[in-house]
């Protein structure tokens, strides 16, 4: 059997709890003494919301086929004269013909039901998820020090794929970004909105959407939420056409500014306790920005990663054959930043790039508020997933090699050490593993 | 676009089948080629060409002074806008080039700026037929189409290089103040313009997007309504019309709920000289003429940033 490598890792404030996500499922760990705690596992297959569908369809048409059937029964009996109009009516029952649940073809790209967007809130009150399989935002209650961590409160389903979500500053309210671009903002603990997922709506059902509260023309792939330096709430919204966009809050409709300079997708998105006026971002481009955002809608600094980053790339960064135009083109790498994290203490930035087995550590310059280059950690497995123990200066990563599962990094010199933990979520072969490296495909590519 | 016909015409429908016969005709589609292409060589010379380089012009021969033939320039009627077009943008205002299309506004000191920005946008301008329009009726302002469909756009580049050399005897020169770019305007339009550098924006009979499905498609929406608040100054307008009284009413209810505009009231739009030009100006607006149709207008001012 092999082990799932995880797909995403969250360490809490203190450093005592590790959450995992991993196929469909959370795993919450004693970080210490690498107890499980707690499991969740998404049951929802991922048709289910086309079965939802279709139920209603079928369901429709038998109720007619019967309708008609029984109309074609009280014809016959009443006029065996007019046979020609029963004979029409029996032609037209036999030939309603009851749709049926379909199944992907051969060629179809496989749908996993995979738990994403592994979100911590500020306060640790909740965690929220949000799931693949009925495109829902999951949200828990934490109970830090009880064997039973996770209390499910909500499950929510919404009509297009929640992307991101993040909270409002008296986490309250839970706002979310989908793939097309809207941006809702709903209360965390209310009851939930009945029907309001894809399976229910179909094209006249529009009215039972929230307004959403601001919305790019674009997937939406991060939204953030922060307070400026007077004290006020502000959104920060990231798109994967280049956009990094910055609103008032809750008054979302007064763009504040826009931050350009992206020439690729923006997937990450932070703010360091540090220093709050320090946004860092980092997606499809070869580099990471980072902004004054409260003052400028200019990067303050570009960090080049290309020539960290280019010895270690392999074929797995070759550009998608269908793309391939030219004969440069059949040699081209690109990669993109999977994660960017932070280490409060000692003030130093960690990035993923994905699907390669580095971490490039930079190192902050207070007076110049600049980052150096520090460090280039090489692991002999790709690196699946990273997070940040802030309490510890330590980075966690997941390690892409069937068995061990994660390892230590210590940024207070260094040193790698295998963090034995045992999951219970185990495969055949690599055939049943979940794809772990999805950044890549939010990338542009267009004919026209 | 078939605006304000939701069942369709069979007589049209007939005609569009025909048109459709004809655009599976090689030898045809190779004449509209040539044709633009022979545009394209032209526009390559014409698009740094200044009023002072009228030689220039003059060698290109008599053609290009022709308004070009639309029929030579037929495209699909829809564009998706939610798709990854290859799109020509800016990655911040800063770095746009504007001098290609405002060769006559170059500023002396700075040859990669103008000496005074774009204030009015036509976003969606088709053929080009406000443009045209409002290019004599602004001479101070540098007046800027949007459109999503190439070979429209280049339609509407040729019809302008084409007037303005034209005018190029005339002392006024006019024409020089408007031009045209390819662009999706409900993604990109902060990539062009500042915060607060346009004084109106036009919508002119935008694409209906009927199902409820896509309404999302629409160019008027409460969101993006908050991107164009954002490129509109205050007081600044936004015009609308169309000749789909659905679509009328979807746009005045999302721009009555938008707190940054206010609506315009009958007199103020009766004043308005842009209101009158825009009822007839462009090509849907005369077809909706010629069909007898309504029009339905409504105008929103920008209002300033409340307190936060
Ligand atoms: C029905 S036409 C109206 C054209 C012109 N305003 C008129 O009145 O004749 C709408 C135009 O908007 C363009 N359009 C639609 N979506 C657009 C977008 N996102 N950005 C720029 N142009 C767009 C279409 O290609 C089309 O030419």
């Amino acid at each position: 059997m092999l082990k799932h490598p995880f797909s995403s890792l969250v360490i809490n404030k203190e450093g005592t709890l590790l959450f995992v996500t991993v196929q469909n499922n959370i795993l919450v760990y004693e970080l210490q003494t690498k107890e499980l705690l707690d499991r969740w596992t998404d049951e929802v297959s991922t048709d289910f919301v086309i079965k939802k569908k279709f139920e209603k369809i079928i369901e429709e048409a038998k109720k007619k086929k019967e309708d008609s059937e029984k109309e074609e029964k009280s014809a016959e009996e009443s006029s065996e004269k007019d046979s020609n109009a029963a004979k029409k009516q029996k032609l037209n029952s036999s030939k309603a013909k009851i749709p049926k649940i379909p199944t992907p073809g051969p060629g179809a790209p496989q749908i996993f039901n995979d738990v994403r967007n592994l979100y911590l809130t500020p306060s640790e009150k909740y965690l929220i998820v949000t799931t693949n399989s009925d495109k829902a935002v999951v949200i828990f209650k934490l109970h830090k020090g009880e064997k039973s961590v996770l209390e499910l409160i909500k499950r929510q389903p919404f009509p297009k794929r929640p992307c991101s979500v993040s909270v409002s500053r008296d986490e309250k309210q839970l706002v979310l970004g989908d793939k097309f671009g809207d941006v809702y903002s709903i209360a965390v603990e209310s009851p939930i909105i009945e029907d309001l997922g894809e399976s229910n709506l179909d094209d006249k059902d529009e009215a039972k959407l929230p307004t959403p509260i601001l919305g790019h023309v674009s997937m939406l792939t991060n939204v953030m939420m922060t307070v400026d330096n007077n004290g006020k709430e502000k959104l920060i919204t990231g798109d994967r056409d280049e956009h990094i966009r910055i609103s008032n809050f809750p008054k979302s409709y007064v763009i504040d500014k826009f931050c350009f300079g992206h020439r690729e997708f923006v997937s990450e998105l932070l703010i360091p306790e540090f220093d709050r006026s320090l946004l860092i971002s980092g997606g499809g481009d070869e580099f990471v920005l980072t902004w004054d955002w409260l003052h400028d809608d200019k990067p303050l600094q570009k960090i080049d990663l290309k020539e960290y980053v280019t010895p270690y790339l392999t074929d797995s960064h070759l550009i998608p054959v269908r793309w391939v135009k030219t004969e440069e083109d059949k040699t081209r790498k690109e990669f993109c930043v999977a994660k960017i994290a932070v280490s409060e203490k000692t003030r130093k930035l960690v990035v993923l790039p994905e699907q390669t087995r580095i971490l490039l550590v930079f190192k902050f310059d207070e007076d110049r508020k600049k980052f150096e280059f520090e460090k280039l950690i090489e692991d002999d497995d790709t690196i699946s997933c990273m997070t940040v123990d802030s309490m510890n200066d330590k980075v966690y990563y997941g390690v892409d090699n069937k068995k061990d599962l994660v390892k230590v990094l210590d940024l207070d010199g260094f040193s790698v050490s295998k963090y034995e933990i045992e999951s219970p979520i185990e495969v055949e072969d690599e055939k049943a593993l979940y794809p772990l490296y999805n950044i890549g495909q939010l990338r542009k590519r267009s004919e026209h | 676009m078939g605006r304000g016909q939701q069942t369709p015409n069979p007589a049209k429908a007939a005609k569009k089948a025909l048109d459709k016969g004809s655009h599976l005709n090689r030898q045809d589609d190779s004449r509209r080629k040539n044709y633009r292409q022979e545009r394209l060589e032209n526009r390559k010379v014409l698009k740094n060409v200044k009023f002072e380089d009228k030689n220039e012009i003059e060698a290109i021969g008599d053609q290009v002074v022709v308004v070009p033939k639309k029929k030579f320039y037929r495209q699909r009627a829809h564009s998706n806008p939610f798709s990854d077009h290859r799109l020509d943008y800016p990655t911040r205002p800063e770095d746009m080039d504007w001098t290609r299309f405002f060769p006559q506004y170059t500023s002396s000191d700075d040859k990669k700026q103008l000496v005074k920005p774009v204030t009015i946008a036509d976003v969606g301008c088709g053929y080009g037929g406000l443009l045209v329009q409002l290019a004599p009726l602004f001479p101070d302002n540098l007046i800027m189409g949007m459109e999503i469909r190439v070979q429209v756009t280049e339609y509407v580049e040729d019809r302008i290089f084409a007037l303005r050399s034209q005018n190029l005897d005339k002392a006024n020169k006019l024409y020089q103040n408007v031009s045209v770019m390819r662009g999706n305007a409900m993604k990109f339009l902060p990539n062009f313009y500042h915060r607060a550098q346009l004084e109106k924006m036009f919508f002119c009979f935008p694409d209906p997007h009927f199902k409820n499905r896509k309404h999302k498609a629409r160019i008027i929406t409460n969101t993006l309504l908050s991107e164009y608040a954002y490129v509109l100054k205050d007081g600044g307008i936004i015009y609308t019309i169309t000749d789909v009284l659905d679509l009328h009413e979807w746009m005045v209810k999302h721009l009555d709920y938008h707190p940054l505009f206010e609506r315009l009231t009958k007199e103020e739009e009766a004043q308005d000289v842009c209101v009158e030009t825009m009822m007839n100006a462009t090509e849907e607006g005369q077809k909706v003429s010629r069909n007898k149709g309504s029009k339905y207008v409504a105008c929103y001012r920008r209002l300033p940033n409340p307190e936060l």
